[in-house]
């Protein structure tokens, strides 16, 4: 095993843009090459942040239902899944295999979408709490690749 | 190699019973980009004459899920009335069994329009830079006049539903795409459909024939600034102008922020538009407009990721769509709704 996966994907993205792609004379390869060298830039990307990224996910969003338990009852009374929140609270991954921390992630956006759509209607700081929330999210996972 | 060169060889062998008339290839290539239908430019010897064709055939599985019937018929109606610069239809076969089903599915026949390139990224090219105001004068000129002309007035009307709530019903349809085909909860396109569903405007009463995917990328375009033809029709529909515009000016479609499709600021694109379609944009409305596109596009590269993991088509373009273009599509809505925006992408209400 290569114990640098993003370097090493990255190096492959490198050989195929400069060496494999300007060798074909054909078009629809070439354009093939392109969009396999931007995969493989962002799976490198990837491959760096793929379980610590979804586990900073699930840790915000363990917060935010800390900080929704803690409203008075009759501010977050509307939501109907604070159960979810406080099962969320004690919520661990199986393991820190991909499959497991992804599952556990789906599993807390699900109930961040439920968060919003509540927050949205009945607590302004919490909305934009979610909001924040999915700006560090975004800038988390945010891909620097080109386009095709 | 040698599949594609037998994919030409039956195409002429079709056109050769289409025409009735001795048709020979010549040369076939695969144009790259085609997303929704595998794209082949085919040079043939038709009773001597050489000719260009664009041959169009059903993928396994495509990035946008759409009928060929209806943007044959579609590419039918805008040639007919000349609005805008199209290929010229030829022929629709939707037997797969056509030609004893060695083309294996259904395809379309249009005409090769000889001049011109699509490719968003020679937009950058330094000789196309004294151009691009004209180029995009010429892009949202025809947007505009094609948004003049009521549905009937193209004969689309024959063969497209006309909705009663455009808007009601181009959200209705993406947010079940997105519901049907999302691979991972999506919160940033969830909280963009309930701001459209809270926000939705009533219908303006303006029907027109909308493109469906009228962005840079999608029309030919000549060292000139001319546009040789608009292409790409299989998302077309009757609806509300203000789609067309909204969607040819997401942020997706360029790479500078101050640009709409590489080619224009956006308030001079709206300008341009709005002169030729007769047509004021609402700001309001059109800020509904432009957020449905953000959502619009990620349901399709969602669907995209959905086809690439689950489907029998490993097109690299639907694993990108569903990946870091969908990154960008999220911040794009985050930046557009976000309440602490700092408008990165667009301003604040265009």
């Amino acid at each position: 095993m290569i114990p640098y996966p993003a370097k090493t994907l990255t190096d492959l993205a490198v050989r195929i843009a400069t060496d494999i792609a300007p060798a074909t004379n054909n078009n629809f390869a070439a354009a093939d090459s392109g969009l396999i060298t931007g995969l493989l830039l962002s799976m490198a990307q990837d491959y760096e942040r793929a379980v610590y990224n979804p586990m900073a996910d699930i840790e915000e969003i363990k917060a935010l239902c800390e900080d929704i338990l803690a409203l008075p009852a009759a501010d977050s009374a509307a939501l109907q899944a604070l159960p979810e929140c406080r099962e969320f609270l004690d919520a661990e991954s199986a393991s820190l295999m991909l499959s497991d921390v992804t599952a556990l992630h789906a599993r807390g956006l699900e109930l961040l979408i439920s968060i919003h759509s509540w927050a949205e209607e009945h607590h302004a700081d919490i909305n934009l709490a979610v909001w924040q929330l999915l700006r560090r999210h975004s800038e988390r996972n945010k891909f620097d690749t080109p386009g095709p | 190699m040698q599949a594609l060169q037998q994919t030409g060889e039956l195409i002429a062998q079709y056109m050769a019973g289409h025409w009735n008339c001795d048709c020979t290839l010549q040369h076939i290539e695969q144009i790259p980009g085609g997303a929704s239908r595998e794209t082949y430019l085919v040079q043939l010897l038709k009773a001597g004459e050489a000719l260009g064709v664009v041959v169009r055939r059903d993928p396994p599985s495509s990035l946008i899920d759409t009928e060929r019937a209806h943007e044959y018929g579609t590419y039918q109606c805008v040639h007919r009335h000349g609005v805008v610069p199209v290929p010229e239809p030829i022929v629709l076969e939707e037997d797969p069994n056509a030609l004893a089903g060695k083309l294996k599915r259904p395809f379309s026949v249009m005409a090769l329009i000889p001049t011109g390139q699509a490719s968003p990224a020679g937009l950058e090219e330094p000789d196309m830079q004294p151009v691009l105001a004209k180029l995009g004068q010429t892009k949202w000129s025809l947007l505009g006049k094609l948004s003049r002309l009521t549905p009937g007035e193209l004969g689309v009307d024959k063969f497209m539903h006309t909705p009663d709530h455009p808007a009601a019903h181009e959200l209705a349809y993406w947010k079940k795409v997105i519901e049907t085909d999302a691979l991972h909860p999506q919160p940033i396109a969830a909280a963009a459909i309930r701001w459209l569903e809270r926000n939705l405007p009533p219908p303006s009463g303006q029907f027109t024939l909308v493109h469906g995917d009228y962005r840079t990328g999608n029309f030919l375009y000549t060292d000139a600034g001319e546009v040789t033809a608009v292409l790409d029709w299989e998302m077309a529909h009757i609806g509300d102008p203000l789609e067309d515009l909204a969607w040819s000016l997401d942020p997706l479609w360029s790479n500078d922020a101050t640009l709409a499709g590489r080619l224009l600021p956006r308030a001079e694109a709206i300008a341009i538009w709005e002169a030729a379609s007769g047509f004021t944009v609402d700001r309001e409305t059109f800020r509904w407009w432009q957020i449905f596109a953000s959502v619009k596009a990620i349901a399709i590269w969602i669907s995209s990721a959905e086809d690439f993991v689950n489907g029998t088509t490993k097109e690299p373009i639907l694993a990108f769509a569903g990946w870091p273009m969908m990154d960008r599509q999220s911040r794009i809505l985050l930046d557009r709704l976000s309440p602490e925006s700092e408008h990165q992408y667009a301003e604040a209400l265009a």
